[in-house]
């Protein structure tokens, strides 16, 4: 058993690996850890990769060695257990041995293991660059070009947004140190010369000069919308781009500059309107200070909303602001007031289809929702710090907040959606038995936010969760790198109960942290793709699964006979 | 030497030059907003203007770079193929032209009158470029570097290192930074680690082209436009350390360490502070002397600050840091108007101001006069405290530590600054010191209104300029800023009554050192002197001085 918690990569080297609860025995007879650093794609030996091990229940015992000609590597005098492995060398991003997101094989060294004739097959990164051109052919620098990958994360097949980097003055931009997956490229971003008037703004008495200037001035006021690989405005028609091991792939992309809308949106309770007093703060005892609402616009991108770039080029003493750098189209617009970065005045959820010169009061869309509640340990008022999150499909961000002397409260109002309730923080040993919701419906721990409740919580939590630890079999005989579920009654509902594990080179897994509760075992070979937190995904291995009770504090040992990937 | 000084409001940067540039051309807005509003149509005739951009060096035409005109008309157009463009109906009088295009530097904005005919051609400067690899001793290239660009830039009247920008090396451990004027640059990568756990810790300290500790030590790379220089970094790893320990007193949220060198220059290197427990860590610290400071950024009145100084040649834990209040120093303005018959509109006001922005909108008083306390030995930007008012009108100078400041004050309007003291010591010829009990008495500012005015003419101009007048014999004052326009006209704002030299620039003076006498001797031919009584008019004649590269 193994679980990669963490793969640091620094300038050198790579550095791993943690575990949850595996003995470590000390013995007067000394083991060895040795094998082979081979090229994934080329079968070539990799010289000189950083191999690291460390002990699963003693992370910062690290030992290292340097990989040699042959790619040969060597740790001697280890005690009996298990030891995290990984490697890296320039070229090969830090991964953990037979990697499969995160999780990895750790090596099981004792009296009858194997542990001698390893193959680390270090997988080369692979690199998607290219150009970022305007329709008249000129390199565009600045814009902003964001990575997506598609992928089985937790068991679900998303794509989502990676990482985001800025072309240089040549319109050049590199994503380096990518894995063997598919992904898209969006780039958006403003012409040069789009904005040359930042200054002045001056009103001409003339008719015939303030209209030319208009005219004129909207030839330069131009945006460059979200673009997708290789041309199009729509994720739908967004091609995929396959990065092979080791390979840099060119994605070259035209923008077509459109014109930038200007919307004035009025919003109540904002500085200047008639509830201005709402929203006004004392930040310290010389200035009164008051705040614009925080406007964003969002555009849903492969199924998650993702913040399009606008600014507010113009505030107003009635309560109106004008809001660009966008082009036309449907947006998700949210609406928070309250101070700066802090919207603790709530927020409003409204879809808006935004054309030039527009002008939007605030209203009809969907309020977020204010959330608290109370939480209770083992039938006590929990006294200690704890963590409630919500965590929402299809939503950019987690909410968290602190539970003190048993209650909390959301700062952040919370949109509309389903949300699975959790907890986090300094309750890593506590689980959540019930969640009863007023204001709101819960199924399991799954939250059905609506628009403008006021949701209270009352969350039922224990100590003492379970732990399973188990071998998995081909045919009678320990197999390593199979991916191991604990698959709960209702996962639809309780997709947090889920615990996951790889099998070691010994076959064996330990799934920590089990909430109390009935569930299935099941070993899949070749299972990292599939996305089981679809039940219907698992269905067809449960039927060779046997139903376990786990209760908290107990550990409980299985065998599990491995089914291959359907 | 003057220690301290007053100052005109003026902000050396080419935004406020090419304000200014646009305010001269504005001057005949009015003008031609009356005689177009005459009934009959304009006497000003329209014409077409046409012209081309090309590059300066070479004289190539540039195609599709942005012409832009602002004053009387705001107008753009896009260059042809051939660079070329045109405007119809534009009024035929000075405008402010410039234009744009990628690779070339913003700097050509001048005033021009557009005649029937005639054609236009603006030059741009091709902007330079440094690139350059940072890599191991023994090749391996670094990526996530961080490098940093310093020029030299004139702050308050003198050349300083300043940040101009910054930049990331990629996977290849290359980096690139684009867009930059002629001139001597210092680049500096680091400082990072690469301590694991478990492993012995080694990193880069912050290191200076080619491969200096600092910046006295470091190389300028001069560079000119158009230019391409590469700078490459042989880096050689050393041993680093961890400095622990705990900061002591009222912790707050807006608490934050920095580790700062014997210069004062942080570091860079981030620290991990607990804000509840006062905790820090702070890692891939090279051998060398220190100051670790303690700051709070709250804007509560009742900042905190803490600083300790350490020798780091290991790694070391159990520092302490108390936090001490801040000082807080008032400041007392005091009007005297002495003038016989002020106009009304000249009179400075207390009135409330309201700003509205980015961040909101803020409502304060307005209190005559900007003060700013700046560390002796300081750039004058970075460290300095500006003094703040109350909805009262009252100053002070907030979240001052113990030390040595001058102290800067610049009035509005129509006033100069008279005298600046504490104690009965003169802050116009002396520094502030605040001793570490932290003892001071208050700042009086006397302002007077009766001021004296430059009038003039510069000979040879063929557009706009910019004017100095440097207090001669007289170290109370400071230098005084001003501009001509297109006809030579001199335009200063009201000063202080004494004894100036006055120079007339073809070009901003943002390169100008003018508090550095031996940097202006080379002008000193060109100077006029004039002396000026307090509510008089001095007139001068000047030569204009080519300083355009």
């Amino acid at each position: 058993m193994s679980r990669v918690r963490r793969i640091l990569v620094s300038a050198s080297l790579l550095l791993a690996i943690t575990a949850t609860a595996q003995d470590t025995t000390p013995a007067a007879v000394s083991f060895r850890i040795s094998g082979f650093v081979l090229d994934s794609t080329s079968g070539q030996p990799v010289a000189g990769a950083q191999v690291v091990i460390a002990p699963v229940v003693e992370r910062g015992s690290i030992k290292r060695a340097l990989s040699a000609a042959d790619g040969a590597f060597t740790f001697d005098g280890l005690s009996k257990g298990k030891y995290s492995l990984g490697a890296e060398h320039r070229g090969y991003p830090g991964q953990g041995y037979d990697q499969h997101e995160g999780y990895a094989t750790a090596i099981a060294v004792g009296p009858g293991l194997d542990s001698e004739h390893i193959v680390f097959r270090l997988r080369p990164a692979g690199g998607i660059r290219g150009t970022v051109t305007s329709e008249d052919n000129e390199p565009i620098g600045g814009a902003t070009v964001r990575l997506f990958g598609s992928g089985i994360a937790n068991g679900e097949a998303t794509t989502r947004e990676l990482m985001t980097v800025t072309t240089d003055d040549r319109g050049l931009y590199s994503f380096a140190h990518l894995a063997d997956h598919e992904y898209y490229i969006a780039v958006s971003g403003r012409p040069w010369y789009a904005n040359v008037y930042p200054y002045l703004a001056i009103t001409y008495p003339d008719p015939l000069e303030a209209a030319r200037m208009k005219e004129e001035r909207s030839r330069v006021d131009r945006v460059y919308p979200l673009t997708f690989y290789p041309g199009t405005f729509s994720a739908d028609q967004a091609r995929p781009i396959r990065v092979p091991p080791g390979e840099k792939v060119t994605a070259d992309i035209v923008l077509q500059s459109a014109r930038n809308i200007h919307v004035r949106i009025s919003a109540p309770g904002t500085p200047g309107s008639a509830k201005e007093s709402e929203n006004l703060v004392i930040s310290d005892m010389h200035r009164k200070i008051s705040f614009p609402p925080r406007v964003m616009f969002y555009k849903n991108v492969f199924g998650t909303l993702t913040n399009i770039e606008s600014a507010m080029t113009s505030t107003a003493d009635d309560g109106v602001y004008e809001f660009s750098g966008m082009p036309a189209g449907h947006y998700t617009m949210t609406l928070h007031r309250g101070e700066g970065l802090r919207p603790e005045g709530g927020g409003i959820t409204q879809e808006v289809d935004l054309e030039d010169g527009v002008e939007l009061t605030v209203g009809g869309g969907t309020s977020s929702a204010s959330v608290s509640g109370v939480l209770s340990i083992d039938g006590q008022v929990s006294r200690e710090r704890a963590i409630v999150r919500l965590v929402g499909k299809g939503i950019p961000m987690a909410f968290a907040a602190e539970v003190k002397d048993g209650r909390f409260e959301f700062v952040q109002s919370v949109p509309p959606g389903t949300y699975e309730v959790g907890l986090a923080g300094n309750a890593n040993d506590q689980y959540i038995k019930i969640v009863t919701a007023t204001g709101a419906r819960i199924s399991g721990r799954a939250l059905q936010v609506s628009s403008g409740a006021a949701i209270k919580l009352a969350i039922t939590a224990a100590t003492g969760m379970g732990r399973v630890d188990g071998v998995a079999l081909d045919h009678g005989k320990p197999l390593a790198g199979a991916m191991i579920v604990l698959v709960p009654a209702d996962i639809a509902h309780n997709a947090t109960l889920v615990r996951r594990d790889q099998s070691d080179s010994d076959g064996t897994f330990t799934l920590p942290q089990v909430v109390p509760g009935t569930y299935r075992v099941i070993a899949i070979q070749n299972g990292w793709k599939l996305p089981w937190s679809d039940p219907k995904v698992l269905n067809p291995y449960l039927g060779k699964a046997t139903t376990y009770s786990i209760t908290g504090g107990n550990k409980l040992e299985v065998k599990v006979e491995v089914q291959t990937a359907k | 030497m003057s220690i301290a000084h007053t100052e005109r409001s003026r902000d050396h940067s080419n935004l406020i030059q090419c304000l200014i540039t646009v305010a001269l051309a504005l001057l005949f807005v009015p003008l031609l907003s009356a005689q177009t509003n005459a009934g009959t149509g304009s006497q000003i005739p329209r014409i077409r203007a046409t012209g081309r951009v090309v590059n300066s060096l070479t004289g190539e035409a540039i195609s599709r770079a942005l012409v832009m005109i602002e004053g009387r008309a705001q107008r753009v157009a896009f260059t042809d193929s051939e660079g070329n463009f045109v405007f119809d109906d534009l009024w035929s009088v000075p405008l402010v032209f410039h234009a744009r295009k990628p690779g070339f530097l913003e700097d050509n904005q001048t005033v021009i009158t557009p005649h029937a005919g005639e054609s236009i051609t603006l030059k741009l400067n091709p902007s330079a470029l440094i690139v350059g690899q940072v890599a191991t001793d023994d090749g391996e290239p670094i990526e996530s570097a961080s490098i940093e660009l310093l020029g030299q830039r004139v702050v308050d009247g003198r050349k300083q290192w300043t940040r101009m920008g910054n930049a990331s090396t990629d996977e290849d451990g290359r980096f690139r930074l684009p867009n930059l004027r002629p001139g001597k640059y210092l680049i500096s990568v680091g400082p990072f680690s690469n301590q694991a756990l478990g492993q012995e810790a080694t990193g880069f300290p912050t290191t200076y082209y080619p491969n200096a500790p600092d910046r006295n030590s470091a190389t300028p790379v001069q560079i000119g436009y158009g230019q391409q220089v590469e700078a490459n970094f042989s880096l050689t790893a050393v041993p680093v350390y961890t400095v622990m320990g705990t900061v002591v007193g009222q912790l707050d949220h807006s608490l934050g360490v920095t580790i700062r060198d014997s210069s004062g220059q942080n570091v860079g290197l981030g620290a991990a502070f607990n804000r509840t427990t006062g905790q820090f860590r702070i890692m891939g610290v090279p051998r060398g002397t220190y100051t670790l400071q303690v700051d709070s950024y709250s804007p509560s009145e009742d900042s905190l600050t803490g600083r300790v100084t350490i020798t780091v040649t290991a790694s070391q834990s159990g520092i302490v840091i108390p936090l001490h209040p801040t000082i807080k120093i008032p400041v007392e303005v005091r009007r005297e108007d002495v003038r016989v018959s002020a106009p009304p509109e000249q009179k400075v006001d207390q009135g409330i101001v309201i700003t509205t922005g980015q961040f909101g909108r803020r409502q304060f008083t307005d209190p005559g006069v900007r003060i700013r306390a700046v560390p002796t030995g300081s750039d004058g930007q970075e460290n300095a405290a500006w003094g703040e008012p109350d909805q009262q009108g009252r100053i002070f100078l907030r979240r001052m530590a113990p030390g040595s400041y001058r102290i800067l004050a610049t009035p509005v309007a129509d006033y100069y600054v008279h005298s600046v003291q504490s104690g009965g010591v003169n802050l116009l010829s002396e520094p502030l010191v605040i001793s570490e009990s932290g003892t001071v008495q208050p700042i009086e500012v006397v302002l007077r209104n009766d001021t004296a005015k430059i009038k003039g003419t510069v000979r040879g101009v063929t557009s706009s300029g910019a004017l100095i007048a440097i207090p001669s014999g007289n170290d109370t004052q400071s230098p005084a800023f001003g501009n001509y326009g297109e006809d030579g006209h001199c335009y200063f704002p009201p000063l202080a009554p004494g004894t100036y030299k006055v120079y007339a620039f073809d070009h901003g003076t943002e390169e100008i050192e003018y508090a550095n006498p031996e940097a202006l001797e080379e002008y000193d031919s060109k100077s006029a002197q004039v002396t000026l009584s307090p509510n008089q008019t001095g007139e001068v004649t000047l030569d204009v001085i080519k300083v355009t590269q």
